[in-house]
């Protein structure tokens, strides 16, 4: 009994510094991919390149021409889903999930085509997938809510500040 | 098992019938099936090893356990190496990597072999088996890219980097092929096929085998 106690917490240690040596490793090559996969997608939307380096993602409010730029983030049914949305004179312009944990073959039709359905209609309208529904719906809230905060943001009569 | 054993005669795929789930997923394409088959020698070399290291140390009773925790370590490791140094690559097999740890082939190889065997003699077997799968999904991949998009090692680049974007042998001028090579029935059926076509070959070696035995 002990001996097997002793034994699994062993290997589990080999195990533990094998995962963090890889990791430390890794971490700062991952960001860097993640980043710029994410800035391809930004510039996707914004209708080309432009210079980063005074912007840090997630991106708050980056105005690019006449496109703003924002990252939303909102949780999904396996996880955090993070997408960029890219708005056009108070309507959504385009919008790309950037990472998601969403279940595969199940929840990750939001890499595909439904996602362009937001630019020509208002968040709530778009039809839910079945099977779902939390997916799609965590979407369409997300961007009604951010919809709704940037109008606010840009209304003359909104508050102050 | 030694190597050859190990890859061919008792080839994990073809003749024990072990990791179909990721070999039929991943195979549509060359450079697809050459990304699982590396992080699936990754992580049955790897784990092989450290468990014939270990194996005096990991009591009978709680064996399986510690088999699968190395296993996901190295399933683990393997994902973020991937994402580390072939993104593009990543973004396309990571969801199959990360299942290798369900792929019975290593546990079984480990079970029945790794942990009763000194550290050479298990990384040769590891090394075989996943060299026989390696074969197995290269085969198949081969077969599915040339017939569903019709051609062959496209998209290399994502696996040997920029100067591997010409490797690839396109054999239609405007792409594209039978569609259903690329999906899952395709893969049913063309698997199979080649299942069939190793067990003739297999039984016809044994058949001629057998008559030189009994002639001789």
């Amino acid at each position: 009994m002990i001996k097997s106690l002793v034994s699994i917490t062993g290997v589990a240690l080999v195990c533990a510094a094998l995962l963090a040596g890889v990791r430390y490793q890794t971490a700062p090559h991952i960001r860097a991919n993640r980043e710029a996969a994410t800035w391809a997608v930004a510039f996707q939307l914004a209708g080309g390149p432009f210079p980063t380096n005074n912007v840090t993602l997630p991106l708050a409010n980056l105005r690019i021409g006449g496109t703003r730029l924002d990252t939303v983030s909102t949780p999904g049914y396996g996880g955090s889903i993070e997408m960029l949305v890219a708005l056009d004179r108070g309507s959504i312009g385009g919008v790309k999930v950037t990472r998601h944990e969403e279940t595969p073959g199940l929840g990750d039709f939001i890499e595909g085509e439904w996602m362009n359905q937001f630019e020509q209609m208002q968040p709530m309208e778009v039809d839910t997938i079945s099977g779902a529904t939390i997916t799609s719906l965590a979407i369409k809230r997300a961007l009604q809510s951010h919809l709704r905060t940037a109008l606010a943001e840009t209304a003359p009569e909104g508050p102050p500040g | 098992m030694t190597f050859r054993q190990a890859a061919i005669e008792r080839n994990p795929a073809w003749v024990q019938l072990l990791g179909l789930c990721p070999l039929l997923a991943v195979s549509n394409s060359v450079v697809n099936a050459l990304g699982l088959a590396f992080a699936s020698t990754f992580v049955m070399a790897g784990s092989a090893l450290i468990i014939s290291l270990l194996r005096t140390l990991i009591p009978h009773d709680v064996r399986l356990p510690c088999f699968m925790m190395v296993i996901a370590t190295f399933t683990t490791c393997a994902v973020m190496l991937l994402e580390a140094y072939t993104f593009d690559l990543y973004l396309s097999i990571a969801l199959f990597v990360q299942i290798i740890v369900t792929n019975c082939m290593i546990l079984g190889r480990l079970e029945a072999f790794a942990a009763r065997q000194p550290p050479r003699a298990a990384l040769a077997d590891a090394l075989g088996t996943s060299c026989g799968f390696a074969i197995a999904l290269l085969v198949l991949g081969s077969v599915r890219e040339i017939i569903g998009a019709g051609s062959l090692g496209a998209g290399l680049d994502s696996l040997f980097g920029p100067d591997a974007a010409d490797w690839g042998i396109d054999f239609t001028d405007e792409g594209g092929g039978m569609l259903v090579a690329l999906l899952p029935p395709g893969a049913f059926i063309l698997a199979g096929l080649l299942l069939g076509l190793g067990r003739g070959i297999h039984e016809q070696r044994q058949a001629r085998a057998h008559l030189r035995e009994t002639e001789g």
